[in-house]
């Protein structure tokens, strides 16, 4: 479903040459759960965002559902991004002008389907995350775990190949935390794939399989045992 | 894909701000579609035919202070003199010269009985000899020119028997268009005929009524104050004779002061240098508004951008393409426009229906409201234009970054 092949990124300033990702590989398959974890400056956001196709990398091969990610223009990238991911962002990202309804609706409407099918997508993302009742509410007017909830419904409604999660519970109190968690564990056991940046090991210790970036580099699972046994005790 | 909807009820939740662009296109749209009006209206005024050679024409006054001055002869002698100065086409003694703002009116009707009742059509009365039409150089359509016989030199209220009107005051007499042979009271029981009528000749006031309603009279007024109108073969002449002509008539005789010697063209200018001003005025009046609402328009879309740019990543992230982001803001733009050109024509017809009832202006031609709608949608697209674009730039990378 994912393939990431020797991906390198490098960002470079007048004076500094900073490698985010080197060599990086990465495959996730259909239903997976995964969480990638990392120190802070580790390449969990570069990675996020290029697997995410909000940037672009510098060699290597990225193949989504089949295709060849690098070999995309801007308006291919935007196309496919929405048809094949469900971004979830760490401050949800909700547009406030907008009530939920409006908000599920935004990357629906990106994808040039009839009103029909866009309220019928909509009404059933809502109707997942619990908030079928608040359609007309803005953002404002939710606690933050109910503005997530809003995010994954929007995620969900283009019925995307996976979700991308940015630290979904990274704004949210450890109550609301757990039910977002909850959610998602209960959407990746429907069928959807979710891929998972977070830096909170209990939580990367939910999902199936655990990435750990290093120096943006995959870390052996080894590695990573050491960081959930501090995290655990 | 425009999300009108959407956008639309996002700004809802802006309408302090939202009112605020909305008022300011609107008041823009009534000042520049009233103004446009105005200058259209004072354009065509200024291009009216005036039916005369004006680049031919110049215009002098004599001014006699000698005791024994003999009034009728030294005006034949003036005369006389002009009409053969090499250049010179005609040259005529008269009582006032078209578009100078001064001379002589009143009013005349077709029977004595309007004429009574007060019911007289307000005229400019034009008084000189068999030349005038010809140094005028207007054109006579109908009737005939005075002859030399019934031209009259006076300083008394004299007896004429004949005059030529201009064809605007003979449909305004005869309607029926058969004012040729036909009587003109003019007051105290006296009526002239119509003996010819010009096509087009201007009055002496621009701004008046009587403009194009003018009767001519073969009189020649023995004043000591005369105006005197030379007809040249040319611009170039003209121009020559403008220098030269006072020396000319001082020469032959020195009792008398010349001044005012100016030709058409500049008395035109002075004629209508109040509506050029104002013409001047109120286009640089449209330019700013037009300019400050463009500003506008352009300060708060790059307001809403820099406010948005995170929405704008995520909505980039969330699928929509650089052109999508464009629409969006233009979109947005041209919703705000609508509005606000909505309730500018309301807002136009209010100001112009005030001007018409306040200041006896003619109301606007209807057509300068689509004319303006377009001009004004054109600067909103213009103007959001570039922060649009700049909005379109904003990387989806933005959507994951704390900002």
């Amino acid at each position: 479903m994912l393939q990431m092949n020797n991906i390198k990124k490098i960002f470079r300033t007048d004076l500094v040459e900073t490698h985010a990702l080197r060599d990086f590989s990465l495959q996730v398959e259909e239903g997976e759960f995964v969480a990638v974890t990392g120190p802070s400056g580790s390449g969990k956001t570069t990675f996020l965002n290029i697997t995410g196709m909000l940037e672009t990398f510098n060699s290597g091969s990225y193949l989504l559902d089949g295709q060849d990610v690098s070999q995309l223009n801007d308006n291919q990238r935007s196309k496919l991004r929405n048809e094949k991911i469900g971004f979830i962002f760490q401050s949800f990202n909700l547009i406030p002008d907008l009530n939920l309804y409006d908000n599920v609706d935004v990357p629906l409407r990106y994808r040039g389907f009839s009103a029909k099918e866009r309220k019928r997508r909509i009404e059933n993302a809502l109707e997942r995350v619990g908030l079928s009742a608040r359609m007309k509410h803005l953002p404002s007017q939710l606690s933050g775990g109910q503005q997530q909830r809003v995010a994954i419904a929007r995620a969900l409604a283009g019925e995307p190949l996976f979700l991308l999660a940015d630290e979904p519970t990274g704004n949210l109190d450890s109550l609301m935390a757990r039910q977002v968690m909850q959610l998602l564990e209960e959407i990746n056991q429907q069928g959807t794939t979710i891929i998972m940046v977070t830096h909170d090991a209990e939580l990367a210790r939910r999902a199936q399989r655990n990435i750990h970036i290093v120096d943006g580099q995959v870390s052996d699972y080894q590695q990573l045992q050491p960081v959930l046994e501090v995290a655990e005790a | 894909m425009f999300e009108i909807r959407p956008i639309l009820s996002a700004l809802l939740r802006h309408k302090s701000s939202t009112f605020l662009i909305i008022l300011q296109i609107a008041i823009t749209f009534a000042v520049v579609v009233n103004a446009s009006s105005i200058i259209k209206q004072r354009i065509e005024m200024m291009n009216r035919e005036s039916g005369m050679p004006e680049e031919h024409l110049l215009t002098l006054n004599v001014n006699a202070f000698g005791a024994n001055y003999d009034l009728e002869n030294n005006i034949r002698a003036d005369i006389e003199l002009l009409r053969k100065t090499p250049g010179v086409v005609d040259a005529v003694a008269i009582n006032q010269v078209p578009l100078t703002g001064n001379g002589d009116s009143g009013g005349i009707s077709a029977t004595q009985e309007q004429y009574d009742n007060r019911e007289s059509i307000p005229v400019g009365f034009f008084m000189g000899d068999s030349h005038t039409l010809n140094t005028l150089g207007v054109k006579l359509i109908e009737g005939r020119d005075f002859n030399e016989q019934e031209v009259i030199y006076t300083a008394e209220r004299p007896e004429v028997k004949s005059s030529i009107v201009t064809k605007s005051l003979a449909d305004k007499l005869y309607p029926n268009g058969d004012a040729l042979g036909k009587p003109v009271y003019i007051g105290g029981g006296e009526y002239v005929t119509i003996v010819g009528i010009v096509k087009k000749m201007s009055g002496s006031w621009v701004h008046s009524s009587l403009f194009e309603d003018s009767m001519i009279s073969p009189i020649v007024s023995l004043d000591r104050f005369k105006r005197i109108l030379i007809r040249t073969e040319s611009p170039q002449v003209t121009a020559k004779l403008l220098g030269e002509v006072e020396g000319l008539l001082i020469a032959r005789n020195s009792e008398r002061v010349v001044t005012g010697v100016r030709s058409l063209v500049e008395h035109r200018a002075r004629a209508y240098s109040g509506d050029n001003a104002m013409t001047i005025i109120l286009w640089s009046v449209i330019i700013l508004l037009v300019a400050i609402t463009a500003l506008g328009i352009v300060g708060i879309v790059s307001f809403n951008v820099n406010q948005r740019i995170k929405q704008i990543g995520t909505r980039r992230a969330l699928g929509a393409t650089k052109l999508d982001i464009l629409r969006y803001f233009v979109t947005e733009n041209i919703l705000i426009t609508s509005l606000g050109l909505m309730v500018g024509t309301l807002l136009t017809i209010g100001f112009n229906v005030y001007l018409v009832d306040q200041y006896d202006m003619p109301s606007f031609n209807w057509y300068l409201i689509p004319v303006g709608i377009i001009i004004m949608l054109l600067v909103g697209f213009v103007s959001v234009l570039m922060p649009a674009l700049k909005a379109s730039k904003v990387s989806p990378a933005v959507a994951t970054q704390s900002i």
